[in-house]
């Protein structure tokens, strides 16, 4: 009786422990494998800690990433947590599927000081609706060795200098070409070319009122900029995406890219060149003065998709435990190093995050990239509020398809900024 | 029991057997086509957002739409092109390979390969090959003289239709080579030795006697191959994502944009049900025209599979 009783209570009390378990899904779209065991070591821990919590992680590629979320909440089978860009925001945001998280958002930032600039793409409506995980922007990334051996002896810091030194670079019986710029119907196309449209002083794409105000100078002088550097470029940068303009650098195709920090671990093992050759610099600007320091930014947030309320407790006492120091510098420094940046100000994150064993050796590329964090901006969040048709600008990739037909076409840049405002008022 | 009991069992059973694939092909097929018959009558930008019945002004819009008229040209010269090519070269090769030589096991075995490869690796693989710079078509081809610049196959908006018509056609040549090998099984030796004796050449033969035995067959393969071909989208989109410019923008991946990455899953639904419209349209006006090939074609697969 005595053994039966004992079994009964502890039965009792797995139940009980199974009852107070709350299961959490959080889902994100960085797919690679060294991203995804980065975070199953983040949700591990935080699994521990919090016993009363399961966190899991699912993971979707960027390519079905809307088809899959929209179709989740269309099922009510939605998670928890759903990563999210700015524009991949304001599609799902229509769905009705994502709640206000500044409840979350408040609780998370009495543990952790949040950089304003990556919180400010998510205000709209008096609400904040994601809370941000890690930034990206994008930097002017160089061959310091075709650098030396052309005998340039400093990063381009105008865009006059940068194509004299892309001309300069650019030896096609080498199969070696100054600048690899994506001119394709892509997101890579679509970063790289706002990042030089800012550069030039053209970042906000809408009014106050959300209407296009693209057709401007400073965007028709970006675009001669660009066609002019499309004749540094390899010959198919037509069909050019991320992994082309990263190989073309990495291979020695290319010595300039506009990117992201995004490939240290693909230059130690590909490129036969060391650390201290991949060069790092500012989006430079033109002499004339008519632009700004100014590069891409992305603040990669998660949006709270459960109104659940003990659910949405977990959830801020997973992303608090997330970016404290300690876990947080760890997980940038192994996830994807360079690529992902802070979005916390704290001193003891950078430190953790820069004795990475990768990214210990690119501390001056990576520093670079926290130095020009204050100096950037999103399409679309730029005026009072979002305008809903960023989304379009961006899913559809408006400024490289402008790009696009200036190449193809050879029209003028003053036709293809022309072309791409009548592509941003044509969404209905 | 009498012969009408046994008729009137045997059609329960026959109802019963085929009911589970009409109850999926329902639940897989119908109701999603309604569904977006449904849609395609709304102003719906994403799935599962809030919307009104705007009746028939996304049809109106798309015919209105140059994006999407020039779409359905560029998909019916995808189809056309995709049609002619691979059928001349898989018939040229199902013709070699069904003469007697040594290795003609192996030959018939493993052509059947590029057919199983992953539309992704085989996107991969000629995205690499085709490279201006480091791919193995352009460098082989100017090491040889052949050319001075390299050739821009997929960024030059005047031959990247044609790449990936040859890369569509490399994946599909073989499985069509495998269908006339089996019509060409079917062949009575007795009507070539006949022709033989009669004094026909190779040429006469393959005229008089291949060709019309292998005409059943033709049909059949261009009805498929054309509702096949125009709705090829991974291999269009993983290469080019429909570029350069509009270039290779056939319907399938201009609706895949709109909906995806436009955001307007409703005027997609209706240029998808448009596009439905024309293929069933051309099915039943093809089928029609050609109904005793279908009859006969009918026939020699029965004769094969017996």
């Amino acid at each position: 009786m005595k053994v039966f009783s004992m079994i009964f209570a502890s039965i009792m009390l797995t139940i009980n422990v199974e009852a107070k378990t709350i299961q959490l899904t959080m889902q994100h779209m960085e797919q690679p494998p060294s991203r995804v065991e980065a975070m199953q070591v983040v949700v591990d821990k935080f699994n521990a800690k919090y016993p009363q919590y399961r966190m899991k992680q699912n993971v979707v590629g960027w390519g079905e990433a809307y088809s899959r979320v929209t179709a989740q909440v269309e099922a009510g089978v939605g998670v928890d947590l759903q990563q999210a860009i700015p524009a991949f925001f304001t599609a799902i945001r229509r769905t009705g599927g994502v709640q206000p998280a500044t409840g979350v958002f408040n609780k998370v930032a009495k543990e952790v000081k949040f950089i304003e600039a990556y919180v400010d793409q998510y205000r709209a409506d008096d609400e904040i609706w994601a809370i941000p995980a890690f930034g990206m922007l994008e930097l002017l990334m160089y061959n310091k060795k075709h650098f030396e051996e052309a005998g340039i002896s400093h990063p381009p810091k105008t865009t006059e200098e940068v194509l004299a030194a892309a001309k300069k670079l650019t030896i096609p019986s080498k199969g070696q070409y100054g600048f690899a710029l994506p001119a394709s119907d892509t997101l890579a196309g679509t970063q790289s070319i706002y990042t030089w449209m800012g550069a030039f002083g053209g970042k906000k794409i809408f009014d106050d009122n959300c209407r296009p105000t693209v057709n401007n100078p400073h965007n028709i002088k970006a675009y001669t900029f660009l066609k002019e550097l499309a004749k540094y470029s390899p010959p198919d940068i037509g069909a050019y995406a991320w992994a082309e303009v990263e190989g073309a650098l990495v291979s020695g195709k290319a010595s300039m890219i506009t990117f992201k920090n995004a490939f240290m671990n693909s230059w130690i093992n590909n490129s036969g060149l060391g650390a201290s050759d991949l060069g790092a610099a500012p989006i430079p600007v033109p002499s004339d003065g008519s632009g700004e320091r100014f590069s891409l930014s992305y603040s990669n947030a998660f949006m709270v998709m459960t109104d659940d309320p003990e659910k949405q407790e977990g959830l801020a006492k997973f992303m608090a435990f997330w970016l404290k120091p300690k876990i947080y510098g760890e997980w940038l420094g192994t996830s994807e190093p360079g690529l992902f940046l802070p979005v916390t100000e704290n001193a003891e994150t950078n430190r953790i995050m820069f004795s990475a064993p990768v990214l210990s050796q690119f501390k001056k590329q990576h520093q670079m990239s926290l130095d020009e964090a204050p100096y950037t901006g999103m399409y679309g969040f730029m005026q009072n509020n979002y305008c809903p048709t960023v989304g379009q600008f961006e899913g559809q990739n408006f400024t490289a398809k402008a790009m696009e037909k200036m190449i193809i076409e050879d029209i003028s840049p003053k036709e293809a900024v022309e072309y791409l405002e009548e592509l941003m008022l044509n969404v209905n | 029991m009498s012969q009408q009991d046994f008729k009137s069992r045997d059609s329960k059973l026959g109802l019963f057997l085929v009911l589970p694939p009409v109850l999926l092909v329902i639940l897989v097929v119908i109701l999603p086509i309604l569904s977006g018959v449904q849609i395609s009558f709304t102003s719906q930008r994403v799935v599962g957002s809030e919307y009104e019945m705007v009746g028939l002004k996304n049809y109106l819009d798309l015919f209105g739409d140059k994006n999407f008229i020039a779409s359905l040209g560029r998909s019916a010269v995808w189809v056309l092109a995709n049609g002619f090519f691979q059928t001349f070269v898989a018939l040229l090769i199902a013709l070699l390979i069904n003469q007697p030589f040594k290795g003609q096991n192996f030959a018939r075995t493993w052509i059947i390969l590029p057919w199983a490869v992953p539309a992704a690796v085989t996107a991969i693989l000629w995205r690499w090959m085709f490279d201006a710079t480091s791919g193995i078509i352009n460098t082989s081809m100017m090491g040889l003289g052949m050319i001075e610049k390299p050739a821009l196959f997929l960024a030059n908006p005047e031959i990247a239709g044609i790449s990936l018509t040859f890369v569509n056609s490399w994946r599909y040549v073989p499985f069509l080579t495998i269908i006339f090998l089996a019509s060409l099984a079917s062949v009575p030796e007795e009507e070539y030795e006949a022709a033989r004796v009669d004094g026909a050449g190779v040429w006469l033969q393959f005229k008089s006697i291949t060709i019309p035995n292998l005409l059943p067959t033709l049909t059949v393969l261009g009805l498929v191959g054309t509702l096949w071909a125009s709705n090829v989208f991974d291999i269009i989109w993983m290469m080019t994502r429909g570029g350069p410019g509009v270039s290779t923008t056939t319907v399938p991946v201009l609706m895949y944009d709109t909906a995806f990455y436009g955001y307007n899953i409703s005027k997609a639904s209706a240029g998808a049900i448009i596009f439905l419209f024309i293929l069933i349209i051309f099915a039943l006006v093809f089928i029609i025209l050609n109904r005793r090939q279908f009859i006969m074609a009918n026939e020699t697969f029965k004769d094969l599979s017996k």
